[in-house]
């Protein structure tokens, strides 16, 4: 009963998630207008067919720009899943596995960063190093880093005691082939686990950074970005808000229906 | 006192039906010290749950009766079976080390009993609590009544949940393999004072046992169930020296001969 | 206890003490020169020097570092590139906005999390529980700023309970201050409440499955009597932890929430601060935020303590 019902979920999770990809991907090939053209006369235009979102401020076609957004969303975030995985799980298995008083320091200022969210991580890896989308990936992927790294680290160690990791020892298997051949594929369904937390996380907050202006820099669309801008506009034109903000609540939504999972398994950590 | 009739227990929880216990019928009465054996999943703990009114989950399908003073305990109100439970039927579960809530003081939970049954007076709840825990020979009574349970040992866990189980003077007990989370020395301790409660409180007692010889040392009546069903019934003598059920044979023959004292019998 | 408390408190000094230096250090070994920031780089070498000297460059790292925890505990936190005077000036008016907008939300979270997350336990498996399960799903997935978008469409403009960007200043009007806060509070409790009522309600059905439940219920307890003595008790155990980080997350979204409804708090101070690069603003901001997350979760692990005995040791 319950295990269907987690099924469903996850199912409806790929198909909403899936979706959006499908539409962020479909601006590749079919894109109504530039989301960067600019058109006066088109100026918070209402829903129609030539505009099917509408228009903003400027005149551009929001469902163009919501298909650029929801692209740009998402390369950051498999982006900076990617490079918070890699420092992740290399730091997380090298303390967890080597332990001692290195592992103890780091553990301490992993503790204080983990406690710091990561949304204000990125804040300030991106005021010490400036915007652009490199940056913005970088300081999203380095913010996944503790959380990453502790649930990795106490993995290692776990498995670290296993009898399986002393024989391999005793066999004269050096340390990187223990880890990567026999530990890694052991913590598998953790490593799955953090990748899912951590996209989910990243793509939330990588919405809020660019709603703050700090993500995507314009004219190039982000979701996050457009939402802010629309916020001006609530009571005039409120479609402008409704149609980012629902392709975005649809993408998290679907998101964090497939992280579920693995959220009930580390939601204590 | 307590007579169970055609007492069947299924579990519907999974597509097919499962039946845990089969048809059995006994009788208890007041004083006596009656034993349950059989390996695990025979039925003999449904039996004690269903006896001591736990088994309320809407998957499981009960007929038959237990009469409790001519109270069929199978179907009365849960309202009606909470002025039983705990005060003229208590239970003393296997595992001492979860059966107490970790966040409460001892001294608490052996008097909770007491209060659930309408004992306000703080004073008294404490004298009560403090009497029953030196009537299981807890040292100190004053001081473990203070105590929190993951300062005591196994052991002393177990004496608490008798002493908490005994406060209101329970006319049956039910004892549901009481020391098989314990060690040999104190396994022997614990029936030890079992039988003691049975002859100062005569509390008649139901032990569940998957191990006939504690069941051989403690009780006078035997049912060996298996499967649900009852193999065999009768006095400790006769079971011993004229077992009839082959099974009965089988379990007989598997206890040891004597051991010398301290070797612990695998 | 009174150990366990010596312990911790040692534990909550020394890490606010590494996290001071990590703080610190981060923004200290910048490259560029403040100075250069400052007067631009048209200035001259003569200039510059006295500049590095004025903001005090030219001092060792060590002593640069014990003079700005120093001015920590005056409430200082260094001088402000930007505007010259102490970051402290700038920044202390600032703190009880955003924990106003904290507290009220944790209250809110708190209020409604508990009762529905007991009454989902309770009725596990009725209506009730199916909707708020799928609701809970829903908003636990939405960023507090959308949230807040919604809510200010909703209640600002539709329904006009609320002014949207009518924020009033504390000291002019503490009851006006407040009733503006309940909206952007509110932003920021909805997910966490879903969080919570799931992770109360998991607590509760799990402990109840535990035997010394079992052992409550045969000593002839009602339902109810095993619900309130027993039970959640140990089930609120991992829902505190939970609302510890919950403390930490809700003054990262705060500083969104601020944004979307027009509250100068300490996150518009921060990102004004970000964009002219006036580092001391943003390390005594990071500082603050830091000290206030650490401090919570030692607050959390007293609490923890408190509850349960084993702990204590």
């Amino acid at each position: 009963m319950k295990r269907k019902n987690l099924n469903t979920n996850f199912i409806l999770g790929c198909v909403l998630l899936g979706s959006i990809v499908f539409f962020a991907l479909s601006g590749l090939v079919f894109m109504p207008y530039d989301p960067e053209a600019m058109d006066v006369t088109a100026k918070l235009a209402a829903p129609s067919f030539t505009h099917p979102f509408g228009c903003d401020n400027f005149g551009r076609d929001i469902f163009s720009r919501t298909q650029s957004g929801a692209l740009i969303t998402l390369c950051i975030g498999t982006a900076s899943v990617v490079i918070g995985t890699i420092g992740g799980t290399i730091l997380g298995a090298l303390m967890g596995y080597y332990g001692g008083v290195t592992d103890g320091i780091l553990m301490r200022i992993l503790d204080v960063l983990f406690a710091i969210p990561s949304v204000l991580l990125a804040l300030i890896f991106i005021s010490l190093f400036g915007n652009g989308n490199l940056n913005v990936i970088l300081a999203l992927g380095i913010a996944i880093i503790p959380s990453f790294a502790k649930m990795m680290r106490q993995e290692f160690l776990k498995e670290r005691e296993m009898g399986y990791v002393q024989t391999a020892k005793m066999l004269g298997a050096g340390d990187l082939r223990i880890l990567l051949v026999h530990i890694l594929p052991n913590v598998m369904p953790t490593f799955l686990n953090c990748i899912l937390i951590s996209f989910n996380n990243t793509v939330l907050a990588e919405a809020g950074m660019s709603y703050l202006g700090i993500g995507v820099q314009p004219p190039q669309a982000s979701l996050g970005r457009m939402l802010s801008e629309a916020q001006g506009y609530l009571r005039s034109a409120p479609f402008y808000t409704i149609f980012p903000g629902l392709i975005m609540i649809i993408m998290l939504f679907g998101i964090s229906l497939i992280s579920e999972k693995g959220r009930k398994q580390n939601a204590l950590r | 006192m307590l007579c169970v009739n055609h007492l069947t227990i299924e579990f519907h929880d999974h597509s097919l039906p499962e039946t845990a216990v089969d048809d059995i019928s006994f009788t208890l009465k007041e004083g006596e010290i009656l034993g349950i054996v059989g390996e695990s999943g025979s039925g003999k703990s449904m039996t004690a749950l269903a006896v001591a009114g736990l088994l309320n989950r809407g998957d499981i399908k009960k007929s038959g009766e237990i009469l409790w003073e001519g109270k069929n305990l199978l179907f009365v109100d849960r309202s009606e079976l909470r002025n039983i439970q705990g005060k003229d039927i208590a239970i003393v579960f296997q595992d001492p080390l979860t059966g107490l809530n970790p966040l409460r003081k001892i001294g608490w939970q052996v008097e909770e009993a007491l209060r659930v049954h309408g004992e306000r007076d703080k004073m008294k709840l404490r004298e009560a609590a403090i009497k029953a825990l030196a009537d299981v020979k807890l040292p100190e009574p004053e001081k473990i009544y203070q105590m929190y349970p993951h300062e005591l040992s196994g052991g002393m866990r177990q004496r608490v949940m008798i002493a908490a189980a005994m406060i209101c003077k329970p006319k049956l007990l039910i004892a549901d393999e009481p020391t098989t989370a314990l060690d040999v020395t104190i396994q022997a301790q614990i029936i030890e004072l079992l039988r003691e409660i049975n002859q100062t409180a005569d509390t008649a007692i139901l032990f569940i046992s998957h191990d006939l010889s504690l069941v051989k040392q403690l009780a006078e009546r035997v049912l060996v169930m298996k499967d649900g069903k009852i193999a065999e019934e009768g006095t400790v003598e006769k079971i011993f020296q004229n077992p009839s059920a082959m099974y009965t044979k089988e379990l007989i023959a598997a206890i040891p001969a004597m051991l010398p004292k301290g070797v612990k019998n695998e | 206890m009174g150990k366990y408390l010596v312990k911790k408190a040692l534990i909550l000094v020394f890490t606010l003490l590494v996290t001071s230096f990590v703080v610190f250090a981060i923004f200290a070994i910048l490259p560029g020169d403040p100075a250069v920031h400052k007067l631009g780089t048209q200035a001259t070498p003569e200039r510059l020097e006295l500049m590095r000297e004025e903001m005090g460059l030219n001092e060792p790292f060590v002593l640069r570092y014990v003079k700005w925890l120093g001015s920590i505990f005056t409430l200082e936190f260094g001088r402000s590139y930007s505007y010259s005077c102490s970051v402290g000036s700038l920044i202390v008016s600032k703190i009880p906005i955003n924990l106003t907008l904290s507290v009220m939300a944790l209250l809110i979270v708190c209020a409604v999390s508990v009762p529905m997350g007991i009454y989902t336990a309770k009725h596990v498996g009725g209506k009730a529980d199916k909707l708020v399960m799928a609701l809970n799903q829903f908003f636990m997935s939405l960023p507090p700023f959308l949230l807040g978008l919604a809510l200010t469409y909703l209640f600002g403009i539709v329904f006009r309970l609320f002014t949207p960007g009518g924020y009033v200043d504390y000291t002019s009007n503490l009851f006006g201050f407040i009733s503006y806060l309940f909206f952007p509070a509110l932003a920021l409790a909805i997910p966490k409440c879903a969080m919570c009522i799931r992770l109360l309600k998991t607590g509760i059905l799990e402990e109840a499955q535990k035997d010394y439940a079992r052992t409550a219920y045969s000593r002839g307890n009602s339902t109810t009597q095993m619900l309130y003595k027993h039970i959640l008790k140990n089930a609120v155990m991992p829902t505190i932890t939970f609302v510890g980080m919950v403390v930490a997350d809700m003054i990262a979204s705060g500083i969104i929430i601020e944004q979307v409804f027009g509250i100068p708090g300490l996150g518009r101070s921060l990102l004004s601060a970000i964009s002219t690069r006036d580092y001391p603003v943003v390390t005594a901001i990071v500082m603050l935020i830091a000290i206030l997350i650490v401090s919570v979760g030692f607050v959390t692990d007293i609490i923890h303590a408190m509850i349960d005995p084993r702990i204590r040791r």
